[in-house]
């Protein structure tokens, strides 16, 4: 089912589609609507989807290479990463349900929403979803729209899960304790939002064995997503270590460096192995995909902040300086790390599983 | 055939064979296990007879060709065996030398030594590997060991080797020696270890087992034909091995199951730190898996086993340290007392050491793999300043 040849085409897309130049520069530019017609035009949320839906059809892990390769530049806008779990989360319910239909053909013309999955693939605390309204405190990935539309997983019934959209309105949102929407890292919206009893239009819900697949979908994006952003991280650091001279020497010929590289290269090797198996192993419709979903995202959540410092170490004091990329690098990981379930309850989970 | 029809043929094969030649007794914790020196002659027995019987119906390997008892299949097929060979209980671990390092190796640069490697397929000769030395493990084109060659065409050879894992029980050993300078001037050669002038001394190691050995080379006489590869080729030899000993590089030894079985049967799965460290050692062991399987996509479609697995290689054996870990948590204050589990939080370091230290992997991986400026420069310019003062 795999076509590498159609993967390869995509990540070159992504690759062409990116703008250029520092990360400090281009977040004070600002976004450019320009870019952002572009990516909607590269249609990477419809790869690997089912034509029947709407999408381009084709292997469905091809969706862990878009979130790997979109990643890899940290200004990719994220409604390329909250884009592909609303439109899974979407397509799981589209057999049954009108509105998840009207709603994913929405998101695959480009209007994506914020997404979360409290205690499912994000942390936080459970909410109160109940006759349509919802309270709590919510933390999403977001697309810089406000006032924010945001599609929400919550635990349903014996281990099902359900789906809804909240979508408020000014005087709503206005209402509604806004506490951050830029947070630790400025090249992707978060936004943590106090609601009390705000409306939900509810979507649908989903069986067990199909929730247990649409959660290892979100936590395999979201280690594919560590994966690119760490590839980055290390091409970012071997440059540097190339170029830079000291004693006479460039810096990557001494050994403590030399074998920190390598320390970096380990992680992202790692984690590319874990991402693909498991990738291979959701697509095929494995039983023990969420599992290799759980291997790959635990290991993803702390390797990612380890590669982070690192590089940033590499990089010598201006590593600590607001212009390198380093420390954008490192924000991402630290951004990541909080809104992913903690490592350590990823792990219990395996264990046990 | 594919690697995949390799895999499913032999998992069915095995299925029927393997129970008849089970071991008695659960699988060892760690290849550091100690043993009664029955119990290891039982052992090398009953590999024999396992090696000879997967010979006999040609599994013993088959990426040989069929005129020599394999199945044409490839390096790739060879691995695949050995994975599905792993999911059962088996007398295999005294001959993954034989079978995984020296075997390749004799294909590779004695193609003709056919009645050797003949012997070697069907469990008659378990061979061992005579590498390291006192004076030099990683910097392994530093031996000292020597061989000269007589005017009658022999080779006389004097030297010690070190960490030989068993040599106690080989009948073959497979020699790295130097016949000259530089790395032009190492050899490689086939010895008897019962040769006069071959003595093995058992070296016991922290778990109380005693795997691996000094050996002794004095005055040991060996034929003209003794040479593997040509003379002064043995550095490009052991290269060949030592690349076949990462494609040996295999999940078993992080025992999660065993590992979480233990924690459940004394209820600490319920105790978080522990369920969380068991966690990682999955996630590790699953990583290791999979590296594994991108390693032999690429050696079945034709590249030789590269550099790729010296991050397996890394992360297994820290890997195993994990899993050492986790055995300390879950024995608690009972790690004081000799168990299997015991003794297997400290057999760590073994896997660290054995097919190359960390740090050698590691610059392995900065020159071949990131192409960082090399150390070496650095070396030769410090030598020159030297030699200007």
């Amino acid at each position: 089912m795999h076509d590498g040849a159609v993967e390869a085409e995509l990540r070159r897309e992504v690759r062409k589609a990116r703008a250029a130049g520092p990360v400090a520069a281009r977040i004070a530019t600002g976004a450019d609507p320009r870019l952002a017609r572009r990516w909607r035009r590269l249609g990477l949320l419809h790869a690997g989807l089912p034509e029947s839906l709407g999408g381009a059809g084709g292997d469905p892990a091809l969706a862990f290479a878009v979130a790997e390769e979109c990643a890899r530049d940290l200004l990719t806008p994220c409604s390329q990463l909250t884009g592909l779990w609303a439109v899974r989360t979407l397509a799981a319910l589209a057999g049954d349900s009108e509105a998840a239909r009207a709603e994913l053909a929405r998101v695959l013309e480009g209007d994506v929403p914020a997404v979360c999955w409290p205690g499912g693939a994000g942390r936080g605390p459970e909410v109160h979803w109940r006759s349509g309204r919802l309270s709590g405190r919510l933390s999403a990935v977001a697309p810089c729209s406000t006032p924010p539309r945001l599609l929400l997983v919550a635990p349903g019934e014996d281990n099902g899960v359900r789906i809804g959209l909240v979508e408020l309105d000014r005087a709503e949102f206005d209402q509604a304790g806004r506490l951050d929407v830029t947070g630790i890292d400025p090249t992707r919206p978060a936004a943590v939002l106090a609601l009390s009893e705000a409306p939900v239009r509810e979507l649908g819900d989903v069986a067990p064995g199909e929730a247990r697949r649409l959660r290892a979908f979100w936590l395999l994006v979201a280690a594919a997503d560590c994966l690119g952003a760490m590839h980055g991280n290390l091409e970012l650091a071997t440059a540097h270590v190339r170029a830079r001279e000291a004693f006479g020497r460039p810096i990557g010929a001494f050994q403590a460096v030399r074998h920190r590289c390598v320390d970096l290269y380990v992680d992202v090797e790692m984690k590319r192995a874990a991402v693909a198996g498991a990738g291979a192993a959701w697509a095929r419709g494995d039983e023990d995909a969420l599992a290799d979903a759980l291997v790959a995202v635990s290991h993803a959540a702390d390797a990612q902040v380890r590669v982070a410092e690192s590089a940033v170490l590499l990089h010598g004091a201006l590593g600590f300086a607001y212009e390198c990329d380093a420390q954008f690098y490192l924000r991402r990981a630290y951004g990541v790390q909080a809104s992913l379930p903690s490592v350590r309850d990823l792990r219990i989970e395996l264990a046990t599983a | 055939m594919s690697t995949a029809e390799v895999a499913s043929a032999a998992a069915e094969w095995l299925a029927r064979h393997a129970p008849a030649h089970e071991p008695p007794g659960p699988p060892p914790l760690t290849p550091f296990e100690p043993m009664s020196a029955e119990a290891e002659r039982d052992l090398v027995t009953r590999g024999r007879r396992w090696q000879a019987h997967k010979a006999a119906h040609g599994w013993a390997a088959p990426s040989l060709p069929a005129e020599l008892g394999g199945r044409d299949g490839g390096r790739a097929a060879d691995v695949a065996f050995w994975d599905a060979e792993s999911r059962h209980h088996l007398p295999t671990h005294l001959f993954e030398v034989t079978t995984r390092m020296v075997l390749p190796t004799l294909v590779h640069w004695a193609p003709e030594k056919t009645a050797d490697i003949t012997r070697l397929v069907r469990g008659e000769d378990l061979w061992c590997q005579l590498f390291s030395e006192p004076g030099c493990g990683s910097d392994l084109a530093a031996i000292r060991t020597r061989a000269v060659r007589r005017d009658d065409g022999r080779w006389v050879v004097d030297g010690q080797k070190v960490w030989t894992s068993w040599a106690h029980l080989a009948d073959r050993g497979y020699l790295l020696a130097r016949t000259g300078g530089g790395h032009a001037g190492l050899t490689a050669f086939a010895i008897d270890m019962a040769a006069p002038g071959v003595e093995v001394r058992p070296i016991v190691q922290a778990t109380g087992a005693a795997t691996f050995n000094e050996v002794f080379l004095d005055g040991v006489v060996l034929p003209p034909e003794a040479v593997i590869g040509p003379p002064g080729a043995g550095w490009k030899v052991a290269l060949t091995t030592l690349m076949n000993e990462r494609l040996a590089v295999g999940p078993d030894q992080i025992p999660f199951a065993a590992l979480r079985d233990e924690a459940g049967a004394r209820g600490s799965l319920a105790d978080p730190d522990i369920a969380a460290a068991l966690g990682a050692v999955r996630a590790r062991r699953r990583i290791v898996e999979q590296l594994r399987r991108g390693m032999l996509r690429a050696v079945s479609e034709g590249a030789d086993p590269g550099p790729e697995g010296s991050v397996a290689k890394l992360c297994l054996a820290d890997g195993v340290r994990a899993a050492a870990e986790a055995a300390r948590a879950i024995l608690g204050a009972d790690l004081g007392t000799e168990s299997p589990l015991s003794r297997f939080a400290l057999s760590w370091p073994g896997i660290k050491n054995a097919g190359g230290t960390d740090e050698i992997q590691k610059s392995i991986v900065a020159d071949r793999v990131l192409g960082l400026p090399r150390e070496r420069e650095r070396r030769e310019e410090d030598h020159r300043a030297r030699r200007r003062r």
